[in-house]
């Protein structure tokens, strides 16, 4: 595999780049050790994905090597040329993203097992043309990522909802615990950064249930969840665990409002803008932690007060995995609607005047390792295809049994 | 919502043991355009319920779907296209969604129907 440095400018098909050969008579880019590491390199591959799904494999990604620049940030421009429905890519960027798919070959073969582009191997078993069902769709950032397939929606939060709808997606308002479909429909479905919300195991195994349930026998199913094993250590010190009542009044066994007290009360307590940009940004770091932003996304240092978790659940004995998670609304923005006061004054969140912004936290239960897989293993009816780490998130891909 | 979305869309409220198909109530229908695509018809088809289909379309005012349907007519263009029409390009934008078991209407506003049930449903 070459690629050359002064070739001038010129198109490559997009299949021809798993298997460029040769591109011009200049020194060899990828023969070369890879100067990025490979988190980089991870994140980086998943961004230019997202580009090329939008593509036919028969597109021509254009190049152009005379802009050569050295700048990381200048390497991540790329550009849409909408004329030819391609992709242009100046050289640093075309020989990154060689890179890139240098390092997926070498994952396929086994050589780097936790590099792994998120929804690449799921694409690649969906047949073109099949319906996929989005149990917690959120604001439709996955509806329509694949063009040759039929996506329906459904997310718990009606204004998220009425965003996806705005955007012309097929949705619905629907709990993924209790999916309101008959049995067997999707061809597919996939639940991304659901599963953690959901405050009790009965919950969580119910959902992975219904996604089961609502495919036909040999359809996919995707699961993705936060992981305790966060790629960023200093990020989980910055959560705030739940102490021992919040524990008994949520998911100890003698609660009598599990599910109101997790999602309708919660749901209703922060308004439709804040919430949609609070989901958003939380969805943003679940599928591109490299991608934080800071001063947008920012953690709470205040973990103090809270005792460790001493759990009966044996998956998660060892560990704390449920925490509430800051997200912080700029002032600007939680004023718009005056619902904010509200939630300060119910003592449902908390201002915070060093940053300017008003603090909500989430509900999260963070998976650890093997935990999604023990959840799912006690669902009759699908069969591990994949699982797999990526970028703070545990993955797993099921295919529904045949009997 | 498209009636290939209240073909899969079944009354899920406990107890309930047959909450398919979900009864129409139309306030307002409107019409969009969506690509024509044989192989996602031929896919589809073999999932949908055709009587639910054909009487939900009744009930939204297109009678042109036969009462019944074999894989046989997809070879038949007409039908596809009426297939098409009824399947992806009739929205119900206003309205509400009958369980057939109980009566529980699911409400549907700007094209959105609410599945989400009652504490006491669950």
């Amino acid at each position: 595999m070459m690629m050359t440095e002064h070739c001038g400018s010129g198109f490559l098909c997009c299949h021809e780049l798993f298997f460029v050969s040769s591109a011009g008579n200049g020194k060899s880019i990828i023969g070369k050790e890879p100067k990025f590491n490979m988190d980089w390199v991870c994140w980086n591959f998943r961004r230019f994905l997202k580009e090329i799904w939008c593509l036919n494999w028969r597109h021509k990604v254009y190049f152009d090597v005379s802009s050569r620049k050295s700048e990381r940030n200048n390497e991540r421009e790329i550009s849409r040329i909408t004329e030819d429905q391609g992709l242009a890519l100046n050289l640093s960027t075309l020989s990154l993203l060689l890179s890139l798919l240098l390092a997926v070959i070498s994952e396929l073969q086994g050589m780097a097992r936790n590099v792994h582009p998120l929804k690449f191997r799921q694409h690649q078993k969906l047949r073109r043309r099949s319906l996929v069902l989005d149990a917690g769709c959120g604001n439709g950032k996955y509806l329509g990522l694949n063009p040759n397939c039929y996506f329906i929606g459904c997310d718990i939060s009606a204004p998220l909802i009425n965003i996806c709808a705005d955007k012309g997606h097929e949705v619905l308002v629907a709990d993924a615990v209790n999916l309101p479909y008959r049995s067997g429909y999707g061809n597919a479905a996939i639940s991304i950064a659901v599963l953690h919300h959901l405050s009790t195991e009965i919950r969580r195994k119910k959902a992975v249930e219904e996604l089961i349930r609502v495919v036909k026998p040999g359809g996919l199913v995707l699961i993705t969840v936060w992981a305790r094993e966060q790629e960023d250590k200093a990020l989980v010190n910055k959560w705030t665990p739940l102490n021992q009542k919040y524990l008994e009044e949520w998911i100890g066994p003698g609660s009598p409002r599990v599910r109101s007290s997790s999602s309708s009360f919660s749901l209703k307590s922060i308004p439709e803008t804040e919430e949609n940009c609070a989901v958003e940004q939380l969805k943003d770091v679940d599928e591109e932690s490299a991608e934080k932003t800071p001063h947008e996304i920012t953690f709470s240092n205040s973990s103090d007060g809270h005792s460790p978790l001493d759990s009966t659940n044996k998956a998660s004995s060892l560990y704390q995995q449920e925490y509430f998670v800051p997200w912080h609304l700029p002032y600007h923005r939680a004023e718009v609607s005056g619902a904010s006061v509200n939630a300060v004054a119910n003592g449902l969140a908390r201002k915070d005047d060093k940053k300017g912004a008003v603090v909500y936290d989430r509900y999260y239960h963070v998976f650890s390792e093997g935990e999604l897989e023990r959840l799912v293993s006690g669902v009759d009816g699908s069969d591990i295809v994949d699982r797999f780490y990526d970028k703070s998130n545990w993955c797993i891909i099921l295919e529904k049994t045949s009997s | 919502m498209r009636l290939l979305t209240h073909n899969m869309l079944s009354s899920n409220i406990k107890g309930v043991t047959n909450g398919f198909p979900l009864r129409i109530e139309v306030e307002k229908v409107i019409e969009k355009e969506v690509d024509f695509n044989i192989d996602f018809l031929r896919n589809m088809f073999a999932k949908i319920e055709w009587k639910a289909l054909a009487e939900a379309s009744r009930t939204m005012g297109y009678s042109e779907l036969p009462d019944d349907a074999e894989s046989s007519m997809l070879d038949s263009d007409e039908f596809l296209r009426k297939f098409h029409h009824a399947l992806l390009e009739l929205h119900l934008e206003e309205g509400a969604l009958v369980c057939p078991e109980t009566g529980r209407k699911f409400p549907v506003n700007k094209g959105i129907p609410n599945m989400l049930l009652h504490e006491d449903e669950v």
